[in-house]
């Protein structure tokens, strides 16, 4: 008897699954679901939404060093990434950081991506609306590259985005109208 | 049945959680490719790599904030707009499962008939080309796809009031265009 390709999909999938952590998970507050959109997707194709957490309070940001050389950051609203960029770069993370109006992207390529990177490079804590980030993850000449779509003019909303690494330098975000991507079409 | 209907259990919380997800999902996931895709060898990359992508964001995923349907759509999604604007160089550099190998020739035969069954649906879809992004993804998941306007919406990670909004005027774009059926303008919407 043969085996159906959904069988030996299923041994595949078993055996990535048996490489990954598989830790009990702690209820969370809720937040919103945003898909990861555009652009530097491509880098992080294994991490495909993006989560961001959603807050009325003041301040826009907070990056808090960990103990274990992680660095925690939440985004309470979207605005002065630059100041975010610079917060992070004092905690040893070198990004770039752009928040772009919705329905705009930034001209890509921005610089050489940095193909499917071992670890995602923005994580989303397990247990709070948390990101985090490990300087270690990144070589000395490579960039986090953060895009954000804001929402309509809100800055406590995101419509999603895209993160990836770029080695070398990147280029500064030139806005372009988003060449949506959809799917394949024939 | 959806895990996802019958309380805030996790069904992606550990492995044998994520086998069951797989076994529910497998046909309609290669459906929604082969609606996408006319190739049985790149249904089965696409596939496997949905499910590879599902598995290590699995975590996106919180149950009773939408369903598994809405997620794995948007999952789906990006997978396939991923895959499109790679070249072919980059699609082989970051192949982890190349689901290809995996096919002997019943296998390529039953997608093949998964494709064809599929072929008014690529009709449909290529009729709508023209609709603005926003319109025309929502109007696919909805319409091709039959999901719900909440799933849709959830899938594409924007609000179900924005989702109506934006289905109805893609149903009035549509009535214009000659040669689209009534069907696909009216059904489901």
């Amino acid at each position: 008897m043969t085996v159906s390709f959904r069988d030996k999909l299923l041994a595949e999938l078993r055996a990535e699954a048996a490489t990954v952590p598989w830790e009990p998970r702690p209820a969370r507050r809720p937040a919103r679901h945003l898909v990861a959109a555009a652009g530097l997707a491509a880098a992080v194709a294994a991490a495909v939404a993006v989560v961001i957490p959603l807050m009325s309070q003041t301040p826009a940001f907070a990056v808090v060093k960990n103990p274990d050389g992680t660095v925690t950051v939440r985004i309470n609203e979207f605005v002065r990434p630059k100041e975010l960029e610079k917060r992070l770069r004092e905690e040893g993370v070198r990004a770039v950081i752009d928040y772009v109006p919705y329905g705009q992207t930034c001209r890509e390529p921005r610089g050489e991506i940095v193909p499917q990177p071992e670890r995602m490079p923005l994580r989303r804590a397990e247990d709070s609306m948390d990101f985090w980030i490990d300087p270690k993850d990144f070589g000395p000449d490579e960039t986090l590259v953060v895009q954000m779509h804001s929402a309509n003019d809100d800055p406590a909303k995101s419509n999603g985005g895209s993160v990836g690494v770029v080695r070398g330098p990147v280029a500064p975000c030139e806005l372009v109208p988003v060449a949506f991507s959809g799917v394949e079409r024939e | 049945m959806r895990l996802d209907q019958e309380g805030p259990a996790d069904p992606l919380a550990r492995t044998q959680g994520f086998e069951a997800f797989y076994l529910r999902h497998f046909d309609v996931m290669t459906r929604f490719v082969a609606r996408r895709v006319a190739d049985p060898h790149t249904v089965a990359d696409l596939t496997a790599e949905i499910f590879l992508a599902a598995l290590h964001s699995r975590h996106t995923y919180r149950p009773g904030q939408g369903s598994e349907t809405g997620w794995l759509y948007g999952v789906a999604r990006n997978v396939l707009s991923v895959q499109r604007r790679r070249s072919e160089r980059e699609a082989r550099a970051v192949e982890r499962v190349v689901a290809r190998r995996l096919l002997d020739g019943d296998d390529i035969a039953d997608l093949t008939d998964r494709i064809d069954a599929e072929e008014p649906a690529r009709r449909a879809l290529s009729a709508m080309a023209d609709l603005p992004e926003g319109e025309r993804a929502l109007l696919e998941l909805v319409v091709i796809d039959q999901l719900t306007v909440a799933e849709a919406a959830q899938a594409l990670g924007i609000r179900v009031g924005t989702a109506r909004v934006r289905l109805h005027r893609a149903r009035r774009t549509l009535r214009k265009v000659p040669g689209v059926a009534a069907a696909l303008v009216t059904e489901g919407l």
